[in-house]
C-alpha cells in the first residue's frame, strides 16, 4: 500500500477569515475515508483544493504524486468528483447525461454506448436509461452522479456528501455502492455529517472542526485518542444481579444500568466500556464460562455521536 | 484558424449547445416561440425607418421612397436578420456559463480535460451557431455589398461629372470613388457579423461575472443598447466633423460605416481578452467560488 492523497500544511483564507488550518492528512491506496465534521468545518474547501478546482493560500497536496497546483491536468484525470450539490442536467434523457460526459473526456463514441449501460447497471438505474433526469428521485440522481465521475475510470473518487438528504433506505444503497466500488479498487475520499452513518464502511476516519483535523484513525483508533468510552447493552435469560456483580468487579466496566431504570426490558443490562476490543470480546468470554446465559451483546452505535460530539465540542465552546 | 474551428465543432460542448443532449438553454427556447413577433417588430421598424432615411436623404417623396425601399429590399432583410440576431444572441450566449455554476455542474466541467477557455469558446460558438440566420446573412450580405459598391462607384463616376447633383457628391474624384465602393463594400459585409457576434460576447461576458442568467440576460440587452447609442453618437459626430469640415463628404458615408466596424472589432477583441484572463484566474483556482453559493 502506498499513499494516494498527500496533504501537508493545507491552509485556506478567505480574506481574514482561515476556513482551512495547516491541514496534514495521507490516505492510503484503496482506503475508505470518511471526512466527517459539523457545516463550515472545512470539508468542501478541502475538497476543492484537492480537486484543483481552488487554490490554497499556503502548503501543499498530492494526488498520486502530482500535486495539484503544478500538475492540475494528470490530477484531474485521476480523480472523480462529486460536488455536493450534484450538477445534473435535468433536460437530458439519463443515458444521454452520461454520454456527454464521456464525450468531454474523449472516449469514441463506439465505446460510450457499451459503458453507459454497465455504468447504468452498477448503480442500479439499468431500467431508467431512457427516462428524463428530472423524473429521478434524488437519491437516483445522486447515482446517476455517481455513475458520471466514473466515467472515465479514475481512480480516486472525491465525494462531497454523497448520502446527504437521502432516506434511509436510499442511504444503504449509498453505502452498498461505496462498497463495491472499494472492491474495483477506488480509493474513495468521502465526507459526511454523521458518524455513525460512515463508521462501519470506511477504513479510516478524519474528524474536523473549524478549519482543524481533531481526530485521525480507524473508529477503534478514534475512540482511544477521545478516550470515548463505548455503550455494551446485554440481553440475558434469568435474574441480571448476578452480570451485575461480575460487571462490577471489571475495572474497565463503568456506569451499570439496568434496563428498567431507563425504560427498556428488565432482561438487558447496559454499561460502559472503555477497553479495547479484545478487552471486550475477553469480557464476554468470561461471562460466558461464568454460565451467565446471554441471548445478545452488542454495541450501542449511537454512541459514535458521542466520539463525534466529543471530539467537535470543544472548538464548538 | 481553420483547424482551430475543426476542433470546436466537435467540441462535446459546442455540440451540447446546439441541442445534441437535450434542450441547454430554456431562454432561448422561449424567446423562439416568440420569434414570428420578433420579425414583424423588426421588419416593421426596418421599412419605417428605411423608407424615412432614404426619402430624407434623397430628397425625395413618398413614392420614390417606396421605390427605394424596393430596391433596398435585400439591405432590409439584412437588417432583419441583424437584428433578430443582436436579439437572441444575449439570450444564447448569456445564461451559457452561469446557469453552469447555477446548477453545479461547472465544476463538474472544469473537470474535464477542457481548459476554461476552451469551454467558453465552444459555448459561444456553439450556442450561436443555433441562429440559423447564418446562411441567408452569408449569401444577403454578399451579394448586396457587390450592388452596394457597384452602386457606389456608379454613382460617384456620374457625381463627379456632373457637379451639383441632388446626391450631393460634389467634390469626387477618382480615387475617392474606389475608396467609397471599397469601404461600403467590407462593411457591408461585415457589419451584420459584428454587431451579432458582439451581442453574443457581451452575453457571454456577463454571464461570467454575474450571479444569475436573468441578470445577465438583462444586463446584457442594457449594454448592448447603451454601447451602440453612445459609439453610433460618437462614429458619426466624428465622420460629420472630419469628413464634412475638411470637404471629403464622398468619403464620409463609407468611412462612418466602416469605422464603426473597426470599433466592434476592437471592443470585441477587448471583450476576448477579458474573457481569456477570467478563464485564467479560474483555472488557476484563484476565484473564491463559482457564484453558486
Ligand atoms: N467563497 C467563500 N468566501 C468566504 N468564506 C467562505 C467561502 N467558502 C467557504 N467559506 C467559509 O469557509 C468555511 C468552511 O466552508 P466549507 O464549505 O469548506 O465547510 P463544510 O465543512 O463543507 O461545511 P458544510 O457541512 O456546510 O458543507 C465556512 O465557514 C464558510 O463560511
Ligand atoms: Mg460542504
Amino acid at each position: 500500500m502506498s499513499a494516494i492523497i498527500e496533504i501537508s500544511g493545507l491552509t485556506k483564507q478567505y480574506g481574514s477569515f482561515t476556513a482551512l488550518d495547516h491541514l496534514d492528512l495521507t490516505i492510503e491506496e484503496g482506503a475508505v475515508f470518511g471526512f466527517i465534521g459539523p457545516n463550515g468545518a472545512g470539508k468542501t474547501t478541502t475538497m476543492r483544493i484537492l480537486t484543483t478546482l481552488l487554490k490554497p493560500s499556503e502548503g501543499e497536496a498530492k494526488i498520486g504524486g502530482y500535486s495539484v497546483m503544478t500538475h492540475p491536468n494528470e490530477v484531474r484525470r485521476m480523480i472523480g468528483y462529486m460536488p455536493d450539490f450534484f450538477g445534473v442536467y435535468d433536460d437530458m434523457k439519463v443515458w444521454e447525461y452520461l454520454d456527454f460526459f464521456a464525450a468531454c473526456y474523449d472516449i469514441p463514441e463506439t465505446v460510450r454506448k457499451g459503458m453507459i449501460g454497465d455504468l447504468l447497471d452498477l448503480v442500479d438505474l439499468g431500467s431508467k436509461h431512457d427516462e428524463m433526469v428530472e423524473s429521478l428521485s434524488r437519491g437516483m440522481k445522486q447515482r446517476l452522479c455517481l455513475a458520471r465521475t466514473l466515467a472515465h475510470d479514475p481512480k480516486v473518487l472525491i465525494l462531497d456528501e454523497p448520502a446527504s438528504g437521502l432516506d434511509p433506505r436510499a442511504r444503504i444503497e449509498m453505502r452498498e455502492l461505496l462498497r463495491e466500488l472499494q472492491n474495483m479498487g477506488k480509493t474513495i475520499f468521502f465526507s459526511s455529517h454523521i458518524l455513525s452513518e460512515v463508521a462501519d464502511i470506511c477504513t479510516d476516519i478524519g474528524i474536523m472542526e473549524a478549519g482543524k483535523l481533531v481526530a485521525y484513525g480507524d473508529i477503534e483508533q478514534m475512540r482511544q485518542q477521545l478516550q470515548v468510552s463505548r455503550l455494551i447493552q446485554v440481553r440475558m435469560l434469568g435474574d441480571t444481579v448476578p452480570l451485575k456483580d461480575l460487571l462490577m468487579t471489571h475495572e474497565k466496566v463503568d456506569a451499570i444500568t439496568d434496563g428498567r431504570e431507563i425504560e427498556l426490558t428488565p432482561d438487558i443490562v447496559r454499561f460502559d466500556f472503555t477497553g479495547d476490543d479484545e478487552e471486550l470480546s475477553q469480557l464476554l468470554l468470561s461471562l460466558i464460562e461464568k454460565k451467565i446465559q446471554i441471548i445478545s451483546f452488542s454495541e450501542e452505535v449511537g454512541d459514535l455521536e458521542d466520539v463525534f460530539m466529543q471530539a467537535t465540542q470543544g472548538v464548538i465552546n | 484558424m481553420w483547424n482551430f474551428f475543426q476542433k470546436v465543432r466537435s467540441n462535446p460542448i459546442y455540440l451540447r449547445e446546439q441541442g445534441r443532449w437535450g434542450e441547454p438553454n430554456q431562454y432561448f427556447a422561449t424567446l423562439m416561440r416568440y420569434l414570428p413577433l420578433i420579425i414583424i417588430v423588426v421588419l416593421g421598424v426596418s421599412i419605417f425607418c428605411g423608407s424615412y432615411q432614404l426619402t430624407q436623404l434623397l430628397g425625395i417623396g413618398e413614392a420614390g421612397g417606396i421605390l427605394f425601399l424596393l430596391l433596398c429590399l435585400p439591405n432590409i432583410v439584412i437588417q432583419v436578420l441583424t437584428w433578430i440576431g443582436i436579439v437572441l444572441a444575449p439570450a444564447l450566449t448569456a445564461p451559457s456559463v452561469v446557469e453552469e455554476m447555477d446548477r453545479g455542474s461547472w465544476d463538474i466541467l472544469r473537470l474535464t480535460p477542457m481548459s476554461t477557455i476552451e469551454i467558453i469558446v465552444s459555448k459561444f460558438f456553439g450556442s450561436l451557431s443555433r441562429l440559423r440566420i447564418w446562411r441567408a446573412l452569408m449569401v444577403l450580405s454578399v451579394l448586396y455589398a457587390v450592388v452596394v459598391g457597384l452602386g457606389t462607384t456608379a454613382l460617384g463616376s456620374a457625381a463627379s461629372l456632373i457637379t451639383g447633383s441632388a446626391s450631393g457628391l460634389t467634390q469626387t474624384t477618382g480615387w475617392q470613388t474606389v475608396g467609397v465602393a471599397v469601404l461600403t463594400t467590407a462593411s457591408t459585409i461585415l457589419r451584420p457579423w459584428l454587431e451579432i457576434g458582439f451581442a453574443g460576447l457581451i452575453g457571454l461576458t456577463l454571464s461570467l461575472w454575474t450571479n444569475s442568467a436573468r441578470a445577465a440576460l438583462i444586463g446584457s440587452y442594457a449594454v448592448i443598447m447603451v454601447y451602440r447609442m453612445i459609439i453610433n453618437t460618437i462614429v458619426w459626430t466624428l465622420v460629420v466633423v472630419l469628413f464634412i469640415e475638411y470637404e471629403f463628404e464622398a468619403m464620409a458615408f463609407g468611412a462612418g460605416a466602416f469605422s464603426l466596424n473597426i470599433v466592434y472589432f476592437i471592443s470585441g477583441g477587448l471583450l476576448f481578452w477579458l474573457l481569456r484572463r477570467r478563464a485564467l484566474a479560474i483555472d488557476n483556482g484563484e476565484l473564491l467560488h463559482d457564484f453558486a453559493d
